[in-house]
Order: C-alpha cells, then sequence, then structure tokens
C-alpha cells in the first residue's frame, strides 16, 4: 500500500522519545520529532497509520495536508 | 537621539519673537511640552490698570495694543518690550525671562489684594492635532538647514527609529491608533510564518532579523506574501521617501519562517515546523496568514496551548472562503482568529466566518513587497492578521504581565466594539496600546 505523509500529536503524558519509539517499533518512517509542539511528522501506510492511533501518548493522526495560498499575484490569497 | 547646541538662548525668548524662534527655541530645549516660553498674565475683572501699575513698578517695558492703530498689534511689533498688554481681554503676555528676572510669580500668589489672578505657560497651538509631530518635523527642517549653512561638518546622526519625521500613515495603522502610541515593539520577538522575506528590502536595512526556511528554498521571498505580511506587522516608523507608515512593531526583532515556498504552497507539517521554531525561540507573539479549509486540526491546537503555556501568542487568519467556516489553524481554540475590515470598518465581504476573535484591516493594505516593486496594496485576512500581530507586539512590550493568554485576552478587551456579529468581527476592531 502507498505511504503517505502523517502528523502525529502527542498528548503530552509520556515523554516524546518513548511515543517515536514505539511509532517506529509499529512501522511509522519518523520524519521530524517537534518537542515544541508536541507532533511527530512521518510517513506510513493507511493501515500502519490506524494502528499508531492506539499507541499510549498519541492524541490524534492526521494525514499531513497541503496550504495553498496561490502563487505571486493571486488577487486573493489567504 | 542627537542633541543640537541651543540656536537661541532660553534668555533671548522675546515676547516680539516669531513663532519660528520660539519653536525652534523650544526644540533646542528639547521641549515637547509645546510650551512657548512665555507667560500669558491674567488679570482680575477690572483689575487692568492696577496690574499694569503693578507690574511697571517692576521696570517691565510694556507695548500696550492701546498704542497701536485699531489695537492691531502682532507680537512681533512689539520690539524690545518685555510684556504686551491685551486689555480688551484683561491679560498680557510676558516672556519667560522677564517673569523669572523679576521674580514675578509672587505677583499671582492667590491673595486678595494681588490684581493678577493668574500666570500660566503660553502653548502653541497647531491646526493639526499631531502637535509633537509637527514639533518634531519642524526639528527635523531646521536641523537640515542648519546642517546646510555649515558645510564641512559631519552630518548630525539622527537615529531614524528614534526621531523620525512621519509622513503619514496607511488607513489601517490609523484605525488600529497606531501612530500615536508611544510603543514599538522593542524586545518583543515577532514570529512571521509565510512564504519568506525579501532580506534586502531597504526599508529593514540594520533591523535584527533572523531567518529560517522549513521548503527547501532560501528564505528571501520570490512571492511577495510574506513580504507583506511582515512589513505591516515591523516595517519602520518612517519608510524613505514620500512613503506613509505602513508597520506598526517598528523596533521588534524579526524571525522569518519560510513554512511556505515561493509558489505559496507548504503542508501541516512544515506550518508546524515553523511553530516549533517559533516557540523554540521564545517569540511572544507568532502570525501566521495561511491556512487551509479544513476542520479543526489537533496538532495546531497542540501547538497553541503549547504556545500560550509558554507565554506565547499565535495569532492566524480566518481566511478569504465568503462565508464559509474559519479555516485551520485559525480555527483551533487556542490560536487567536483574525477576520479583515474595510476601510468604513465592516466586515469585508471575502472573510470567513464563524470562530473569530477579533478583526483588523484586511482591504487594500498597503505594505513593502519584494523588490523591485518595493511595496503594493493588496487584500485578505492575511492583511488583517499582521496589524493584530503588531498592535500584540506594542502591548506585550508595555507590560511583562501580558504575554499569551493575557495579551490574548487584552487585545480583545482594548478591541474597537463594532455594530456586527462576533461571528464575523469577533470583539471588534484591534487597537493599539
Amino acid at each position: 500500500m502507498a505511504s503517505k505523509e502523517w502528523i502525529v500529536t502527542t498528548s503530552g503524558d509520556r515523554p516524546m522519545a518513548d511515543v517515536r519509539k514505539d511509532l517506529e517499533d509499529a512501522g511509522f518512517s519518523i520524519g521530524q520529532v517537534l518537542e515544541e509542539v508536541g507532533s511527530i511528522t512521518g510517513a506510513a501506510a493507511d493501515e500502519t497509520a490506524k494502528k499508531l492511533r492506539s499507541i499510549k501518548g498519541v492524541a490524534d493522526v492526521s494525514e499531513n495536508a497541503p496550504i495553498d495560498i496561490g502563487p505571486p499575484g493571486s488577487p486573493e490569497t489567504w | 537621539m542627537a542633541k543640537k547646541e541651543p540656536t537661541q538662548p532660553k534668555g533671548e525668548i522675546r515676547v516680539s519673537s516669531s513663532v519660528e524662534d520660539l519653536l525652534a527655541s523650544a526644540l533646542a530645549r528639547g521641549d515637547e511640552s509645546l510650551e512657548t516660553g512665555r507667560y500669558i498674565v491674567t488679570f482680575k475683572e477690572n483689575a487692568g490698570d492696577e496690574a499694569l501699575k503693578s507690574l511697571g513698578t517692576h521696570g517691565l517695558r510694556v507695548a500696550d495694543t492701546r498704542d497701536f492703530t485699531d489695537q492691531a498689534i502682532t507680537l512681533e511689533d512689539a520690539g524690545d518690550a518685555d510684556l504686551v498688554v491685551f486689555p480688551e481681554v484683561g491679560a498680557a503676555v510676558i516672556s519667560g525671562a522677564a517673569l523669572e528676572q523679576r521674580s514675578m510669580s509672587v505677583l499671582a500668589d492667590g491673595s486678595d489684594d494681588s490684581p493678577i489672578e493668574t500666570i500660566e505657560p503660553e502653548y502653541f497651538a497647531f491646526a493639526d492635532a499631531d502637535a509633537v509631530g509637527y514639533l518634531r518635523g519642524f526639528r527635523r527642517a531646521v536641523e537640515t538647514i542648519a546642517q546646510d549653512l555649515r558645510p564641512g561638518e559631519e552630518e548630525t546622526e539622527v537615529d531614524p527609529a528614534e526621531d523620525p519625521l512621519v509622513i503619514g500613515a496607511t488607513w489601517g495603522l490609523i484605525k488600529c491608533k497606531v501612530p500615536p502610541s508611544v510603543r514599538s515593539g522593542v524586545g518583543i520577538k515577532v514570529a512571521m510564518l509565510d512564504t519568506g522575506f525579501d532580506l534586502g528590502h531597504p526599508d529593514f536595512a540594520g533591523r535584527p532579523i533572523v531567518g529560517q526556511t522549513f521548503v527547501g528554498q532560501p528564505v528571501q521571498d520570490l512571492h511577495g506574501h510574506g513580504t507583506h505580511t511582515c512589513g505591516t506587522a515591523t516595517g519602520p516608523k518612517a519608510p524613505a521617501g514620500a512613503i506613509p507608515r505602513y508597520g506598526i512593531a517598528y523596533r521588534a526583532p524579526i524571525f522569518i519562517g519560510k513554512v511556505l515556498n515561493n509558489s505559496g504552497g507548504g503542508t501541516t507539517a512544515t506550518v508546524l515546523a515553523g511553530m516549533n521554531w517559533a516557540i523554540a525561540n521564545r517569540c511572544p507573539v507568532i502570525s501566521m496568514s495561511l491556512g487551509a479549509q479544513t476542520g479543526v486540526q489537533a496538532a495546531y491546537t497542540a501547538a497553541g496551548a503549547a504556545a500560550l503555556n509558554k507565554g506565547l501568542l499565535i495569532i492566524a487568519a480566518a481566511g478569504n472562503s465568503s462565508g464559509l467556516p474559519t479555516g485551520a489553524p485559525a480555527n483551533s481554540p487556542t490560536i487567536m482568529a483574525v477576520s479583515s475590515l474595510d476601510p468604513t470598518l465592516v466586515p469585508s465581504a471575502f472573510n470567513s466566518v464563524g470562530k473569530i476573535e477579533i478583526a483588523a484591516p484586511g482591504r487594500d493594505v498597503f505594505s513593502s513587497w519584494p523588490r523591485p516593486l518595493k511595496y503594493k496594496t493588496i487584500s485578505g485576512t492575511s492583511m488583517a492578521t499582521p496589524h493584530v500581530a503588531g498592535c500584540a507586539a506594542l502591548w506585550a512590550e508595555s507590560s511583562i504581565a501580558l504575554r499569551g493568554l493575557t495579551l490574548w485576552k487584552r487585545l480583545q478587551a482594548t478591541a474597537k466594539p463594532l455594530p456586527f456579529p462576533a461571528s464575523r468581527v469577533g470583539r471588534g476592531l484591534v487597537q493599539a496600546p
């Protein structure tokens, strides 16, 4: 199954290093660990991502979504 | 601030001094009280003649307007008189020097037998309400002229951030009451998460700017959006040339997080990385003129909470989806959502609606743009957001207690209420301290 990018939001009740290890063990390919905001980015297939939600210390798993304010000179941005 | 040698000693202020001389003298004193250095003596009712006698005994040279045709005296006509008497209004103008030399304040001692009611400072009067600004402008002009008259001398150094001659301001800054604010955002780090910034823009020469990219492209802004939003939040007090003031926190250290590429694109991950960086750098104000038309994103809500917990405030644009709900990240409860106002202070038609905390000027906003254009006027909640961010920096400067949620509440409490639902304008138009 094709891999997608995900944002894992931690709940803050476990050290992020521990959550990261569990995510990796579950097959999540770690991108960035953003300590200050409590998020871990990475890639995984849909099936794997579903499983990540049950890991202790994970509050949310959402697909990394595009943001587009439009090209230069757009009459309307965001 | 550069100090000039006084061009006219205080003692030389005469009753006959011209307004220009008085201004020059006031400026040489560094006096922004708007006092001219002359005083107005008010006589008690029907005590004018007695007062004149009393003043005469102090050896003052008196010019009486009754000695001039139709009493049409201008003070410049008074020659070396110490005092000009206006019997019709029961008052006189006296020079400060004469007042001091003769200890005349004892005449207005309030005793029943004194013919003099009061002795008060005379003040400059200006047609323009911005009298202090006028004085500064006048000082700049005087210094320039003085410079021209003394070739060979080194140029007087005038710190533009300290003492600018401000040529008007954008409609947005005026509505937010930014020009009269004494705050500059000094010491308050402002993070702008956007398309980067034109790091060589002449209006920002010498400003402390920290840049970081999260999209694999240099921070240099080839889009324009980021340079525009940064200009509104942190642009200079007095741009070069005949450019009106368009920036609010003109002494704030600037943190540029490039989270959108030069095509205006990014992802939740690039934006979160920028937020993480801004929080790690403890920027009390984090401005985000970006978003996507999605529901509340847990990651943004957590990031907003992390910021508030550290005394930092994230401010985001609601979006230009014309009546659709506020987008993410502005729809997170921990992030302050901003809607746009037109110059008539009605909500802009393009606004997203729903979760709105505060409103700000967003229609036809003039601000900086990457060279060679340098300036551009554009519209959007993106343009409203940095107005709130800039004002937030001014408030944060005013008190160390105004951080995070406290700052959020203060911005709302001081906003100018508008006759529209909170779902369109929140608590109203943001105001500078």
